[in-house]
């Protein structure tokens, strides 16, 4: 293996130590746990940089605004049950529907994977913790501000109402004066600057962190997912924020970016929204394509088929996803040449997601299924996947385009893929890695109910929305008259929202029962092959007793006899961790990890406080630049780390 | 689960350069995600170019090449402290030499800020006055951010040179704060072009 000669192999069988004893193992273990132990109570809590504890707080954060999106949602549904209804207002219905739409893109579906990813990608990749500690846990203060001030304001009636991408001229000075729309700007400002944080992170953590002998072709489908949407998030977020940037100051300083008078154009404005908003959706998309591969292999232990065809196809999708932008905007003056290109290339993306499908399926053809929920939340994803790809395919064509646009056929296939594409292997990778966050297990008998409501919830919800889009009904319209024949099927639509309730009731139900009563779930109780699970459920602060050496594609399948080849030699007494090679992962030097500190929470307090102020008044950005300043300067002034590394005398 | 030993990586280094470093890759992705503003800012700027008939628009003087190129020429120059610095650092210089040729950068980098208080002037426009005024105030301003970012960050790492605790990966940042100021003066040239000189040729 390449790596044995960059580092002190025991070469000579003579040299070679052992298995390591339990005793030394314990002694190892004590050590590190005094080490890594960040304290208890609030004062610690606030102070974490462990990539664990963040993630968690990550995923519960997400699916709170999950679940207050869906009362949203729920209470569009009721408005449109019945035609006339005057439940809620036209007023209240606009930001209700804005809420809707940028909780669950901004604060709920990128998010949660990006939290998925920072919690597990360490762990799978046999890393101590991400490369950056204390700048994840700003990524992480940064989104809980956003989505607060979002909330808090809302409740305030100052929500924002001009729809989750918030067109111009609508979202411009003249048609929406008062504060809603600077509101959304700066929420915006808030999840991408934590959005960003969260990518550098991944890739900086998956290049240089891997355990020794993880080759760029041994990483877990996972984690090469979380690389890829990482480095669409890096490209495509700086769109929105030039854009958001230019409306804040349209509408603060008096830009002329957006407004046709003074030569801007609104037009720029959905270009440049959208240049970010259709790879946002396969930010969110790739991700739970390589949770549905980690799922897939445990749950037909064998080999995903195809490996190379599956990251070419990630990465493939990932450079298409760039060049689909204009589809939104094919209902605008365009040129047909670029009416045609980017109705090739909507169309021309279904091939490499074929290919992964293709894949999955030939792997559950010749694995040995085990039809757990996890699997069958899988299972339902092909389902919902597919019928929301077809009915894109269909919108992907301009003359049939131009006939649905801004009707409820396009709520209906974008809630088919994103709920069929995301929250269904969400749902999948949430029974699947509860174990390993909890060290329980969830019930599957509930687990079924969860799946079955969910997935029969969301097509009575969503198929009948195909058929009022067809019926001529408009999205985003409080009420209708009851001439227009549209309440049955909106009727029925409502009563699957019901049922998609109960089920995320039965979810929450689940979660809290099992995390009680749980049958205790072991190292691994899937036998997965993957390195989160070689280490105890749920994971030490310091992840991995040692750092592992992987001679294969799946570690633990290769360790069948029960030994785990490691390095040793890293300090225990310091937050030391092992970096490798970029492609072949050979050991290169050893790290220090950022402790715990408080810094980055002040930090998110004073910048947070400056990006609100700075929908008042230019001078937040000023104020905000010159907290950061002070703020920085405390946060990288070195402290000396005795008997590490001798200073140098200058 | 047993571990079985199979290498011993105590005698291995703690720091390392260039792209075997961590924060060479932090480095990296955030000049990227800066590099993709500027490019959408550049985007911006020639849709926004389409709207009018005359570019600048008719009245508006053509932007002044006296001072904005005497800073182009600054920022030029202002890569070779920096690449000295990270060139002393990498071969493990004693602090103060590495401190003292950051020191010499930041001085460029204060020309360069003062120079660019110049060359908003030399716009012969305000940001309020039309789409012109806004998305060209707008890619100095960027600009600017990242060149008060990037000497202040500059003079904090020198400061450490000379009187922090400083370690050996103390010598990394030293010279990945180079490379962050390489793109400063790159994008730089991309973005005068676009702005000084562009509404000759367009």
């Amino acid at each position: 293996m390449a790596h044995a000669n960059a580092i002190p192999a025991f070469d000579d069988p003579d040299d070679r130590p052992g298995m390591l004893t339990a005793n030394e193992e314990d002694e190892t273990w004590a050590t590190l746990t005094r080490t890594w132990d960040e304290g208890s109570g609030l004062w610690a809590w606030l102070r974490s940089t462990n990539h664990k504890s963040i993630s968690r707080r990550y995923i519960v954060t997400a699916i709170v605004f999950f679940m207050l999106g869906g009362i949203e949602a729920g209470m569009m549904r009721v408005q449109l049950s019945r035609p006339e209804n005057s439940y809620i207002g036209p007023d209240l219905y606009n930001q209700i529907f804005t809420m809707h739409g940028s909780t669950m893109m901004f604060l709920f579906a990128v998010p949660v994977m990006e939290a998925v990813g920072l919690y597990f990608v360490p762990l799978m990749i046999g890393t101590r913790n991400v490369a950056f500690p204390r700048l994840n846990a700003l990524g992480y203060w940064m989104y809980l501000f956003g989505g607060v001030l979002l909330y808090v304001s809302f409740f305030y009636n100052t929500g924002p109402d001009a729809g989750w991408f918030a067109y111009v001229p609508l979202a411009g000075p003249a048609y929406s004066p008062g504060k809603r729309l600077d509101i959304w700007a700066q929420m915006i400002t808030f999840t991408e600057i934590a959005a960003l944080i969260g990518a550098v992170e991944i890739v900086t953590t998956v290049f240089k962190q891997r355990a020794p002998g993880m080759s760029l072709n041994r990483i877990p489908l996972f984690v090469w997912a979380m690389l890829v949407s990482s480095f669409m998030i890096i490209f495509a977020l700086p769109a929105i924020v030039v854009s958001s940037s230019m409306l804040a100051m349209d509408r603060l300083i008096d830009t002329h970016f957006f407004n046709p008078a003074e030569g801007g154009d609104a037009l720029l404005w959905q270009h440049l929204f959208w240049f970010f908003g259709h790879p946002e959706v396969y930010i969110i998309f790739i991700p739970a394509l390589g949770m549905i591969s980690s799922i897939i292999e445990t749950f037909t232990r064998r080999r995903i088929f195809g490996y190379p065809a599956m990251v070419l196809s990630l990465i493939s999708t990932a450079f298409l996803g760039f060049g689909l932008w204009v589809h939104h905007m094919f209902a605008t003056p365009l040129p047909q040449l670029g009416q045609s290109f980017f109705t090739a290339a909507s169309a021309a993306i279904a091939i490499p997601t074929g290919v992964q499908i293709f894949c999955w399926i030939a792997t559950i053809w010749s694995g040995r299924p085990r039809f757990t929920t996890s699997f069958l939340f899988v299972i339902g994803f092909f389902l919902l996947f597919t019928i929301g790809g077809l009915s894109g395919v269909m919108i992907a064509s301009i003359p049939f385009d131009l006939q649905a646009h801004d009707t409820f056929f396009v709520v209906a296939h974008l809630h088919y893929v994103l709920l069929g594409g995301a929250v269904f292997p969400l749902f999948a990778a949430f029974y699947y890695w509860f174990p390993k966050l909890t060290g329980r297990m969830l019930s599957e008998r509930a687990g079924r109910w969860n799946f079955w409501l969910f997935f029969i919830g969301m097509n009575v919800t969503f198929f009948p929305m195909h058929l009022l889009g067809l019926h001529g009904m408009p999205r985003r319209i409080y009420t209708y008259l009851p001439e227009m024949g549209w309440g049955n099927l909106n009727m029925i639509s409502t009563i699957g929202a019901v049922i998609i309730i109960a089920s995320v009731c039965v979810f929450l139900g689940n979660v809290w029962i099992s995390l009680r009563r749980g049958v205790p779930a072991g190292d691994n109780p899937w036998d997965a092959s993957t390195l989160e699970w070689a280490t105890s459920s749920p994971p030490p602060s310091f992840n991995h007793l040692f750092i592992p050496v992987v001679e294969g594609r799946d570690p633990l399948w290769d360790a069948r006899d029960g030994e785990l080849a490691v390095v040793t030699g890293l300090r225990t007494d310091r937050h030391e961790g092992l970096l490798t090679s970029v492609m072949d992962a050979e050991p290169e030097h050893r790290y220090e990890f950022k402790g715990p500190t408080i810094l980055p929470l002040i930090l998110a307090v004073f910048g947070g406080g400056c990006i609100v102020l700075a929908i008042f008044t230019p001078w937040g950005v000023t104020l905000g630049a010159i907290a950061a300043f002070i703020i920085l300067t405390c946060w990288f002034w070195p402290t000396i780390s005795p008997d590490y590394d001798t200073p140098r005398t200058r | 689960m047993k571990h079985r030993p199979v290498a011993d990586v105590s005698a291995l280094p703690d720091h390392a350069f260039g792209y075997h470093a961590p924060i060479w890759w932090g480095n990296t992705l955030m000049i990227f995600i800066e590099g993709a503003a500027f490019a959408i800012l550049a985007a911006s700027y020639f849709y926004i170019r389409w709207n009018f008939d005359a570019w600048p628009p008719s009245r508006t003087p053509l932007p002044g090449l006296g001072l904005s190129s005497i800073n182009l020429l600054v920022l030029a120059l202002s890569a070779a402290p920096f690449w000295n610095a990270a060139r002393l650092a990498q071969r493990h210089e004693r602090p103060v030499v590495v401190g003292a040729w950051l020191a010499f950068g930041v001085l460029f980098g204060i020309a360069a800020i003062v120079l660019r208080w110049f060359e908003f002037k030399a716009l012969h426009t305000r940001w309020d006055s039309n789409a012109y005024g806004s998305i060209t105030w707008t890619i100095l301003a960027v600009h600017l951010a990242h060149l008060l970012a990037g000497t202040i960050e500059t003079m904090l790492i020198a400061l450490v040179m000379f009187v922090g605790p400083v370690e050996k990966k103390h010598y990394t940042d030293a010279a990945v704060m180079a490379v962050y100021w390489y793109f400063i003066v790159i994008s730089w040239f991309a973005l005068y072009l676009i702005v000084f000189i562009g509404p000759r040729l367009i």
